[in-house]
């Protein structure tokens, strides 16, 4: 099982497609840390007012003052004199980003191999479903993982270099917010991998995941509407707001809630993964 | 100080893991060996796990089995061998015998003249001196296959092997009308070699001139660039001989297949040159048959 | 004697309705070059994809190296097998996709890649990427494949599809080698019997996912060949006359009323002509054998 790992790991990093989706991803952090404000790709997420500063009148003020601004560089001269937050926690806050770039390596690693039959050489050969699985699991884990913490401590750097220190968490801190977001990343990479299995076909795959967090949004947004619920089921559960959540000091009750609702996508998406790829042909 | 005592105890559990991970392995690598012992295989062992020394063991017990295997194939090959050898050689006897027999009980049963008796006798004569060169043969090649003896090399005078050769067959053909021509330049050719297996090697291409040809025999040696060449050229009686096949064991023409020979001669003189450090090849030109033996080790 | 390495019994695999193998009953002995022949659609590649478990059986058992079919991935190991079109990554080399499913195998020494890769004759075009290569080439990675990790039995699914005659003769070189030297068990399939005429010594036909006939090459040789047919009721006579008059030992005593002759298949006239000068009493003398192609449809024929 290892050595599916392995080969994988030897593969995807001698291809261009990781690097591509490492570069657009510095590429994004480069642009949020520079415009001093978290990109959102899709829809843009309006921060609750409860949990964050708060309007308070410098912050009023500080607006009216970015609004007349004519340019990026002077909006960070303003900023830099007038204002001082965690922009570090802020843009991981935004980390959903990185479910797109988790569908590339999903791609990758998983659907590649399914739909292009590459895996018949290797279902052929001494490894058995189960662990062919698990390797699989493994590895998109291992990358997304790791491109998480490529995500987050690029933007602690690069936010101190070209921010400075007061727009900058505690490192410790930040490390604390950077493990909090592992179990609904891996989650996030666990929905990938499930729909890869069951799909078996790249164009499917695509078509599904590309579009899906947006759809669910608003599939829940509506039934929100249309049922009058709560709305803190979306506030409190949708997977755009969690990640965000979790970024801005959460209470340890929430932690043990978002984790909880991880380790539910882990092993559903898997079992569903796994069984239907039990069963099924290789092509 | 909380923080410290909490990254030694992961470290300790990760050493603890690692531990864990390597005896599995290790286990795994000795069922695997288990495993390819007792299955008649190809398989070589694998390694699951990137340790440099665990590898390096790996590939010692693949260098291991490989020679195994190679013995165990050279074996199947000498049995193969041995079994052709006897069930051609039960044949080739028999024919040889039988035929002595059946002049000998000629001789008994009738009342013949005493002419006809005495080329009888001479025809039982001829068939037991073929049943001896026959057996000769046998014992030769045997020890061949059992490769027991420690070759003795000196320097010896090719040009007096050559010629103390020649001489055993000189009779023969002469009575056949054909002659053996041996183009020499020096006198003295010096090597390094062993006497009676060069003197067997060369007896046997000759016999095989004899045997296969009606021609003369021409026998050249030539020196060149600390080579030694020795040149036996007869002409081609059958133009379907496979001169790929001519050194291998058994190999004979259908005819000379009947006749008795047992396809020894040319690969025992082959193996015999080859244990003197020498080359042998066969080429066909022009209707004539020329086989060449090299030597390097000239002083 | 010979160990048997494949064994099915009574294997099926239907999909809904539509039975592409129906109670497969066959089995390979070691050192065999077993031919699977069918037309289009037989069910060959089904049956391989069973025995390889890329597929599911639906009814029936298989046993592999004498292992039942629910236990196979441990003797998975000690096959190598190319199944359908040969699926390779696209943006890596020859040299690279091996390497990929090495490591994946574990396999400890580099060198391997190389051999295989020599033997299948691809050295030249090692290092360019597998999207270009033409049909042949791929079919060439394919068995380098197969044969990487030195296995027990190997499993080709039509390998000469798409390559040229010299092609097909160096490959049917390298089937009998590994056979003779690595002593490796093969199955190939292929809807060209001539083909697997040259290097098989066993042949299963296979027609609508049923096997029609296990045949061994020299039963099939005698189904085939060209030789003069003797019927007549002095058979021992007629040999006779064949050995010391004809000089030939070349035939065979099929039973009371018939020999089969294998010389003299240009000059049957002679034969007749000698026999008749013996005053043997001939029921009837006929030139006989047909083409692999023709028992081919024969035997599909009557399967039906």
């Amino acid at each position: 099982m290892l050595n599916i790992i392995k080969s994988d790991l030897y593969r995807i990093f001698r291809g261009k497609g990781i690097y591509i989706a490492i570069i657009l991803m510095f590429i994004i952090i480069g642009v949020s840390v520079f415009l001093m404000s978290p990109g959102y790709i899709g829809t843009t997420v309006m921060i609750d007012e409860d949990t964050n500063q708060g309007m308070t009148p410098e912050y009023l003020e500080l607006m009216e003052k970015v609004s007349k601004a004519n340019n990026i560089l002077d909006i960070r001269e303003i900023m830099k004199e007038h204002a001082e937050f965690d922009l570090d926690k802020q843009i991981i806050g935004a980390n959903t980003n990185l479910y797109y770039l988790f569908i590339v390596v999903v791609f990758i690693v998983i659907c590649v191999d399914l739909s292009d039959s590459t895996a018949k050489n290797t279902l052929s050969s001494a490894i058995s479903r189960e662990k062919y699985y698990i390797a699989k699991v493994c590895t998109v884990m291992i990358i997304g993982v790791f491109m998480t913490l490529l995500n987050n401590y690029g933007i602690y750097f690069l936010n101190i270099i070209f921010n400075g220190k007061s727009f900058s968490s505690d490192f410790i801190e930040f490390t604390k917010y950077t493990i909090i977001q592992i179990p609904i990343i891996l989650g996030m990479l666990s929905i990938l991998i499930g729909i890869a299995f069951i799909t078996k076909k790249k164009a499917l795959f695509n078509g599904l995941t590309i579009p899906l967090l947006m759809i669910i949004q608003l599939i829940l947004q509506g039934a929100i509407t249309i049922f009058h619920l709560e709305q803190t089921i979306m506030t409190d559960w949708e997977l755009q707001y969690m990640i965000s959540n979790l970024a801005n000091n959460p209470s340890t009750e929430y932690i043990i809630k978002a984790s909880l609702l991880a380790i539910f996508y882990v092993i559903i998406f898997n079992l569903l993964g796994y069984y239907s790829f039990k069963k099924s042909e290789i092509k | 100080m909380i923080f410290i005592i909490c990254l030694l105890i992961v470290i300790i559990l990760m050493l603890f893991l690692y531990i864990f991970i390597l005896k599995k392995e290790i286990k795994r690598i000795a069922s695997r060996v288990g495993n390819v012992r007792s299955e008649d295989s190809n398989a070589l062992i694998n390694k699951e796990l990137e340790e440099k020394n665990l590898v390096i063991l790996i590939k010692e017990i693949n260098n291991t089995i490989s020679d195994i295997n190679k013995k165990e194939i050279n074996m199947n090959i000498k049995t193969e061998e041995l079994k052709k050898m006897i069930t051609n050689t039960a044949h080739d006897l028999r024919t040889p015998l039988t035929s002595a027999i059946g002049y000998i009980e000629l001789i008994q049963d009738n009342d013949i003249a005493e002419e006809k008796k005495e080329k009888y006798i001479q025809i039982i004569l001829e068939r037991l001196q073929k049943l001896s060169y026959l057996i000769t043969n046998l014992f030769e090649f045997s020890k061949m296959i059992s490769n027991d003896n420690k070759i003795e090399m000196k320097e010896e005078n090719l040009i007096e092997i050559i010629e103390g050769c020649i001489a055993n067959f000189y009779d023969d053909f002469i009575k056949e009308n054909r002659q053996i021509n041996f183009k020499h330049k020096n006198s003295k050719v010096e090597i390094i070699t062993n006497k009676s297996l060069l003197a067997r090697a060369f007896d046997n291409m000759i016999i095989n001139a004899y045997k296969h040809s009606k021609s003369n025999l021409d026998i050249e040696i030539f020196e060149e660039n600390g080579e030694v060449m020795i040149k036996f050229i007869n002409k081609l009686e059958d133009n379907n001989l496979d001169i790929n096949l001519i050194f291998e064991k058994f190999y004979t023409t259908d005819i000379s297949r009947t006749n008795g020979n047992t396809g020894l001669g040319l690969a025992i003189a082959k193996e015999f040159i080859k244990l003197t450090n020498g080359n042998i090849s066969a080429i066909k030109e022009d209707g004539l048959l020329k086989m060449i033996v090299t030597f390097t080790n000239i002083n | 004697m010979n160990e048997i390495i494949l064994k099915t019994n009574n294997l099926t695999k239907k999909y809904k309705e539509f039975i592409a193998l129906d109670n497969v009953n066959l089995s390979i002995s070691k050192g065999d070059i077993y031919g699977l022949i069918g037309r289009n659609g037989a069910g060959k590649t089904t049956l391989m994809k069973i025995i390889t478990t890329l597929s599911n059986k639906t009814a029936g058992e298989f046993e592999l190296f004498g292992k039942k079919d629910n236990n196979l991935t441990e003797t998975k190991r000690r096959i190598g097998c190319l199944i359908e079109n040969p699926a390779f990554f696209p943006n890596l080399s020859a040299v690279n996709n091996l390497k990929y499913y090495a490591i994946q195998k574990g396999i400890v020494d580099n060198k391997q890649i190389d051999e295989a890769i020599e033997l299948v004759g691809l050295s030249e075009a090692k290092n360019k990427k597998f999207k270009t290569y033409s049909l042949g080439m791929k079919q060439r990675l394919g068995i380098a494949f197969a044969i990487l990790d030195n296995p027990d039995f190997i499993i080709l699914d039509e390998p000469i599809n798409g390559l040229d005659p010299i092609g097909i003769s160096e490959l049917r070189d390298l089937f009998k080698k590994l056979n003779l030297e690595k002593n490796i068990t093969i199955l190939i399939s292929s809807h060209i019997l001539n083909e697997l005429y040259q290097v098989s010594n066993k042949f299963c036909i296979i027609e609508k996912g049923k096997v029609i006939k296990e045949i061994t090459k020299e039963q099939l040789d005698e189904e085939c060949s060209k030789c003069i047919v003797i019927k007549t009721n002095e058979t021992s006579k007629v040999a006779v006359i064949l050995e010391e008059q004809l000089k030939t030992k070349n035939y065979k005593i099929i039973d009371n009323t018939e020999i089969r002759l294998y010389d003299y298949l240009e000059n049957s006239s002679k034969v007749n002509k000698t026999l008749i000068k013996n005053d043997i009493d001939i029921i009837s003398l006929y030139e006989s054998g047909i083409t692999l192609e023709d028992y081919f449809k024969t035997i599909i024929k009557e399967g039906k």
